[in-house]
This record gives structure tokens, sequence and C-alpha cells, in this order.
């Protein structure tokens, strides 16, 4: 219930931070919110690329809520997102597999990738004492390099595009596979709404596997011994040691399992949505509003679903806020700022309900 | 070849200028014990106020002075939250981050209804020189006196290395903190400046990619020491200096180059763990 209520006064006070900047820049907020109405809850194209774009950033959430229960911070998500797509675009482009074995197969090359790199900021944390967060800050920025590296090799490049060749056709998500087969095409044509939300968005499965990871994590760190581990080393790395755990070992699962569930973003996102890695001028922010989104969920697995939702939503409207009444859309930005911002001072917020309720109180005595 | 040796010695120098104020700052923050990792976007902020600052009056200084007060408010509410409400420096470093580039792209399309500024007044070069680069050269130096040889040094000093102890010697942790966070986010509102109105002359959304995070591994490579992360920052900017000259030499790709601070910075903090523990555990 409390924190229920902490969630609810930094939303009302994040809000209240964006209709500020709203009014100095001279806009109307509540215009603003009249359009946010209209055009995402009422238009079932607008619902549709909502989910598309939360289902990324809900699951980085959930990996970085995930690492934070061992009270690790992986902000180096956004490397790990970009060397999964990485691993998932090469793997995808030099494989000729039927689907079946070839969709899976780019997955786990994904997961794998993100594992890795994760690895090596919990080997540095574990083994030689270094912040997982300054070697991730590092790590993320070695990734982008490096993807434009890859990129760029002749094998891969596709000419005359800052992009690499198209992943195989077997290893797309199902659902656009669905929509490449004559079948499906026909089907989508002779429906308005299937034109609506198929024909004119990147509709893929990730928002399923986003639920699943969801879950599955949540069971893993509520009811089995793993789980249990790492968040005794997350609450108490001295005590845990004591009572016989190995918390190098959990550092490194902890980091690991974060890193493979980045992974499974990043090889997503390429085999449903871009079906190939362009070159990158800077972060697309997947592992950095998954940060967000684990924040604005309280490091809560589940609690990532409807925070990843009502970012993407925010996201999307701002887009389409500058679009219809010129407001600029980086108020979205600075909204989400002031939640993050809110989430650090938290235990003051916490607080806030109660002295409020408190002068309440006092009024009436 | 000569002339090869002084395009990169001066670009060199040239990039390092942002570097030198960013780190500074951050070194200074995390002397007094508050990691600041959101260097980068009080860079952007600076970067955008010194465009707009410039702008409005046709003088690069009051750009300059903009940057500063804007990079310091933005590091004023990292200092409120750190040290009134002991957050998370992390998380409210990755909120200064996002703020600073919200606010930096707001103002931008504010004032010029678009994410790129008209060109506006730069500062001056003295003698073919920088004056930044000249500017935070000084500045390496006189940080190292203020940190080292002076009592408000030593009391930062003091506060950074063991909270508890400067406290119950009378010192005034809370004011040391809050004003040395705050002078790191002015330091880095003009390490923005030297960018956008020093190097160039405009704002762009990519006018301000990754220098703050530089900066930040340039804190840690120097250990925190003024000095040590000058000298840092000159060996980063000569890292994109080479990255610019060699961009379309094939043998090393440009890319591993850009590479190399974060990677320089991997290495010796994997190869050389720090002997001692700081307050808050992150170097």
């Amino acid at each position: 219930m409390k924190s229920v209520l902490t969630v609810l006064t930094e939303a009302v006070l994040a809000l209240a931070a964006a209709a500020v900047v709203l009014l100095l820049g001279g806009g109307d907020p509540l215009q603003c919110l009249g359009i946010l109405w209209r055009m995402i809850v009422l238009n079932p194209k607008n619902i549709v690329n909502v989910i598309v774009g939360a289902a990324p950033i809900i699951i980085t959430g959930i990996a970085i809520s995930f690492a934070y229960a061992s009270s690790l911070f992986n902000i180096g998500a956004e490397g790990q997102f970009i060397m999964a797509s990485a691993a998932a675009a090469v793997v995808g482009a030099s494989i000729d597999l039927p689907a079946p074995l070839a969709y899976p197969l780019v997955i786990v090359c994904g997961m794998a990738a993100g594992a890795l790199y994760a690895g090596i900021s919990g080997w540095l944390r574990a083994r030689r004492g270094v912040s997982e967060v300054i070697s991730g800050i590092m790590l993320n920025w070695c990734a982008l390099h490096f993807s434009n590296y890859l990129i760029r090799l002749p094998a891969l490049h596709d000419p005359n595009t800052q992009q690499t060749v198209q992943i195989a056709t077997g290893a797309l998500d199902p659902l656009c596979r669905w929509q490449l087969t004559e079948q499906g095409l026909a089907q989508i044509v002779a429906s308005p709404l299937l034109r609506e939300i198929v024909g004119r968005t990147s509709i893929n499965l990730a928002i399923v596997y986003a639920v699943a990871a969801a879950c599955v994590c949540a069971y893993i760190l509520r009811r089995t011994t793993l789980g249990f581990r790492l968040r005794a080393v997350g609450l108490g790395a001295p005590a845990a040691e004591l009572a016989g755990m190995d918390i190098k070992r959990s550092i490194m699962q902890s980091m690991m399992i974060s890193g493979a569930i980045v992974g499974l973003a990043g090889a997503l996102q390429v085999v449903g949505v871009s079906w190939c890695i362009s070159t990158l001028n800077g972060f697309e922010n997947y592992g950095f509003n998954g940060l967000s989104v684990a924040l604005m969920a309280h490091g809560s697995a589940l609690g990532c679903i409807p925070a990843g939702l009502l970012f993407s939503a925010l996201t999307l409207g701002g887009r389409l806020i500058q679009a219809f009444s010129g407001t600029p859309s980086e108020v979205i930005s600075i909204m989400i700022g002031a939640v993050v911002f809110m989430t650090a001072i938290s235990p003051v917020i916490t607080t806030l309900p109660d002295r409020l309720l408190g002068l309440f109180k006092r009024g009436r005595g | 070849m000569m002339q090869d040796i002084i395009f990169v010695c001066s670009t060199a120098l040239m990039y390092a200028a942002p570097l030198i104020f960013a780190a500074q700052g951050g070194a200074l923050s995390e002397t007094a014990g508050i990691v600041n990792i959101g260097l980068e976007g009080m860079m952007c902020v600076g970067a955008a106020f010194a465009v707009i600052g410039s702008w409005a009056t046709g003088s690069p200084f009051v750009g300059l002075l903009c940057a500063g007060v804007a990079g310091g408010a933005l590091a004023w509410l990292h200092a409120y939250a750190c040290v009134r409400c002991r957050a998370d420096h992390t998380v409210s470093g990755v909120a200064m981050n996002m703020l600073g580039m919200g606010a930096a792209f707001f103002a931008v399309r504010f004032f010029f209804d678009a994410l790129t500024s008209p060109v506006v007044a730069k500062l001056p070069r003295a003698a073919g020189v920088d004056t930044c680069t000249v500017a935070g050269l000084a500045l390496c130096v006189l940080l190292h006196v203020f940190i080292f040889r002076t009592w408000p040094g030593q009391h930062i000093r003091a506060v950074g290395e063991h909270i508890a102890a400067a406290k119950t010697l009378g010192i005034d942790t809370v004011g040391w903190q809050t004003a040395c966070v705050t002078a790191s986010g002015v330091l880095a509102g003009f390490g923005g400046a030297a960018v956008s109105i020093g190097i160039v002359s405009n704002f762009q959304p990519t006018t301000i990619s990754g220098q703050g995070f530089i900066a930040l591994a340039a804190v840690i490579l120097g250990r925190r020491q003024p000095l040590g992360v000058g000298c840092a920052c000159l060996l980063f900017g000569a890292a994109q200096a080479l990255a610019v000259r060699l961009g379309a030499w094939e043998a090393i790709p440009s890319q591993f180059i850009n590479m190399t601070p974060y990677v320089l910075t991997l290495c010796v903090l994997a190869l050389i763990p720090p002997k001692s523990k700081t307050a808050t555990g992150l170097l």
C-alpha cells in the first residue's frame, strides 16, 4: 500500500514538473493531455506501437531489476543490448537453416553475447573490485564503436547504406514471417483492422517474451535458492558470506543472467523490428530507458511491465504532441528525468504522503 | 610528417580542453566524496546555454557565464539529492544526464525552433591558441594548489576521506559537499561551452556525445588528482585527434581508436586496483 502511494506521489510530482516546464515553454498542459488520450488510447495502431516500443525496454528493465536485487547497478545494459543485437544480426545474416532452428539459434546467440559482455563487468567487480557502474559505462562506448566497426566489414555491409544485410527470413520473428507469406499477406489485406495494426506497425512477439521474462525472474528471485542467495548478497554481502554463500560467484551469476535477459531484448529487436543493425551515431537508449523503467518500478520485475508501457506511451506521446501542438517533445525526457530523480530522493518522497496526512490530521485535530 | 604531428598536437589540445573542465569538476566532486556521473548532462546544458547566451547578447563571455550557471544549477540538484536526501549517487547521476539532455534540447528548440542552433559568436583565440585550452591547463595547476596546499582543500579532502571524522572536527560537511558538487557542475558547464562556442560555434544534438563519459574515465584514470586528471584528458584528447587524422586509414579502423579512452581505463582499473577504497567505494 505504502509503495503504491509512493509511486503515485512520484507520478503526480513528475506530471506537475512536466506541466511547469510546458507552461514555461508557452504550451498548454491540458491540450497535450487531450492529444495523448485521443491519439494513444483511442487509436489501435498507436496502441500496437506503444506495445512494440515497450517490449524491449520492459525486458531491459527486468534485467536491470534482476541485477538490482543483488545491489548491482547494470548501467552496462546499453552495451549488452548493442552486442546482442550485433550477434543476432551477424548470426542471422550468415546462417541458412529452416525457421524452427534459425529463429531460436539467433535468439540464443544474442542472449549469450549479452551474458558474456555483462560477464566482463561481473568479473571486474567480483575479482578486481571495480564498480560495475564504471566498467558498464566504459563497455557501453566500446560496444557502440565495435558495432559500428562490424557494420563496415565487407561481408556484412549492405552496399550504399548505413546498415548490415538483412537477416535470413528463417530467423525472423514468427509474426513477421507470417506477414511475408502469401497467405498472411492476403489475410492482412482483407481485414481493415489487420491492415492498420499489422501492416502499418512493426508488430512482433517480443511482448510475450517480456511478460514471460518478468514472471520467470520474479519466480527465480522469490521462490528459488538461487534467488534467495542473490538477494541475500544484495541485502548484506558480509552477512551472506558468513552464512557460507559465495559472493564472487553470486555477483558473476547475477550480472550474467541480467546480461542474458538484456541480450534477449537485443536479439528480439533484430528479429522482430529492425532485421539488421545500423550505424550508431549515439545510443538508442534501450538500456538507459530500461534503467528508468526499472527505477520507476522500484526494482520489481513485474512492475516493469506497466512502467515500460507507460514509458513507451509517453515517448510516443511526446512525438505526437510535437506534431500536433508544436510543443517540444523533450518535455517528455524532462518528465522521465524527473521521475528518476524522484526515485533517487525516494526516502523523502516516501515520507511525503505521511507528512501530508500528518498535516491533514493535525489540521482536523 | 611534421605537419601531421603539429596537426595532431594542436587538435589534441583543442579536444582536451572541454574534457579538462568536465573532468576537473568530476574529480573535485569525488574528492568531496560525491560521485558525479551526471557530467554528460551538465556538459549538455552548458553547451546549449552557452550558445543561447552568446546568441542573445552577441558576447561569447556571457554565453560562458550562462553555461556555468546552467551546469551549476543542475549540479545543485544532484548535490541536494546526494547530500541532503542521501540519494544513491548513481541513480541521481542518471537522472542528471536525462534532465540535462532534456533541458538542453528543450531550451534549444524553444529559442531556435529546431534542434540545431544558428552560428553564434565564438570564444576568441589568442596568438593562435584556444583560450579554452590555456584556461584548462591553468585550471589543472590551480586546482592542484587549491586541493593540496590550502585549508579549504584540506577540508574538502577530509570530508571525502572520512565524513564522520570530518564532522567531529567541526567541518561543515554538508556545505563543502554541496559547494564541491555545484562547482563540478559549473566546470562541466564550462566544458560544454568549450565545445559549443569554443571548438564549433553552434549547438546540435550530437554536440555533446560522450565527452562527459570520457571525462569520467579521465577522473578514474587520473586517480582524482588534478594533475593526473589533466594528463589523462590530454591523452584522451590525443586519441580523439588521432581518430580524426586517421579517419580514412584502413590499417587501424578509427572505431578502435575511438575506443581507446574506455579500454585504457578498463585495463588500468583491472590491472592496478586502487589501494584504498574511497568513501563511496566507487573507484
